[in-house]
């Protein structure tokens, strides 16, 4: 299975508690909400999807699992689309 | 090439092929100085006016202008009078221009953020009306330093005509005793020059208000956090000198002024809840 992983030169400003990452290439700012920011913490190192999703369960265990596997699903495309994560 | 000139920070912006356009660019920004010959003056950058069938656009040799095109002269005049403005903040380090309105408070120059149509230019009519001093209706240069500053233009304020039902008495007959022109659906007003905030004069920033037009019969005041007012910050600066992460830092000392959403139906209202707080 593949691992997902931060795009290299993407850079990060926090403000709040929240991030702001900047894609080298486009030059697009992002404000990522609070999954997003988890994500992509967890993502200091290269993870399987389905290691995130483990992770958040265990970090939310009364969300219900589909729920919170299709949330995070959309979340990873999301920084796919964006950019701001690649798959190895 | 010849053109007229337009005074930049550190010389003069050459604009070749506008002759049509100059007039309506005067209505617009009656303070910008220019000259007609280049004697010893420094040209920094050019600006080219093109006429083409699909309408006017522009081109600089300081930033790559947006591929807007303009169809009527006073719209285009308008995008003259914006590339005029990016060229200048692309000539200087530590300048961007802000999509906002302002009006100066006691404590300095109060932002109005807020989308096309959020009642940006009426609602700083209104402000000016209530006798606070005007500085811009729809963009801002704002110099950044520790403790930001905002950067009079001294241009004509342009409110969308038929004017809005909710800017209550005596709003209709301020505007036309200071209306220069009426033209293409736009009302162009030119304040008295006690009234306006003098062009190349800087202000500090004193608060910004994120303009949320509702149906909502009271004005309603509300903090709003700083990464909210970051965003709306973010989505209208311009400054194409710098990188996005550039972008960003300067941007977030703006993001430390007291910030606040507003919802409002009436301009004059909102205008008076303004003055309530900012007095």
């Amino acid at each position: 299975m593949t691992r997902l992983r931060r795009t290299a030169g993407v850079s990060e400003t926090a403000v709040e508690g929240d991030l702001y990452l900047v894609h080298p290439a486009s030059q697009e700012i992002y404000h990522l909400d609070a999954m997003a920011t988890a994500l992509w913490r967890l993502l200091a190192e290269p993870q399987r999807e389905a290691d995130l999703i483990a992770a958040f369960a265990e970090a939310f265990p009364a969300i219900e699992h589909a729920r919170l596997a299709g949330d995070i699903t959309g979340a990873v495309e999301t920084l796919l689309r964006q950019g701001l994560i690649g798959r190895d | 090439m010849t053109g007229p000139l337009f005074a930049a920070q550190h010389g003069w912006i050459r604009v070749t092929g506008a002759e049509p356009l100059l007039s309506a660019l005067q209505n617009l920004a009656p303070a910008w100085p220019t000259r007609q010959r280049q004697g010893r003056s420094r040209v920094v950058a050019s600006i080219a006016a093109l006429c083409e069938p699909e309408g006017w656009r522009f081109t600089c040799d300081a930033y790559a202008v947006p591929e807007f095109r303009f169809s009527d002269s006073l719209a285009a005049a308008n995008g003259l009078l914006g590339t005029l403005i990016g060229c200048m903040v692309a000539l200087e380090p530590r300048i961007a221009a802000l999509h906002a309105a302002s009006v100066q408070v006691p404590g300095g120059l109060l932002l109005l953020l807020g989308e096309n149509g959020a009642g940006k230019s009426t609602l700083s009519v209104a402000l000016a009306m209530r006798g606070y001093r005007f500085v811009g209706d729809d963009r801002l240069l704002v110099q950044f330093t520790r403790r930001p500053r905002g950067i009079g233009l001294q241009l004509t304020a342009k409110l969308r005509l038929p004017l809005p039902g909710g800017a209550g008495p005596g709003f209709g007959e301020f505007v036309a005793a200071r209306a220069v022109l009426q033209a293409e659906g736009m009302s162009l007003i030119r304040f008295r020059p006690e009234e306006i905030l003098p062009r190349g004069q800087s202000v500090r920033l004193h608060a910004a208000i994120l303009l949320e037009r509702d149906g909502m019969s009271q004005p309603e005041l509300r903090p709003l956090s700083r990464t909210d007012l970051l965003d709306a910050l973010l989505e209208g600066c311009f400054a194409p000198q710098l990188t996005a992460v550039e972008r960003l830092q300067a941007l977030l000392p703006l993001a430390d002024l007291p910030g606040y959403a507003l919802s409002y139906a009436d301009s004059t209202a909102a205008a008076a809840r303004l003055g309530e707080q900012f007095a």
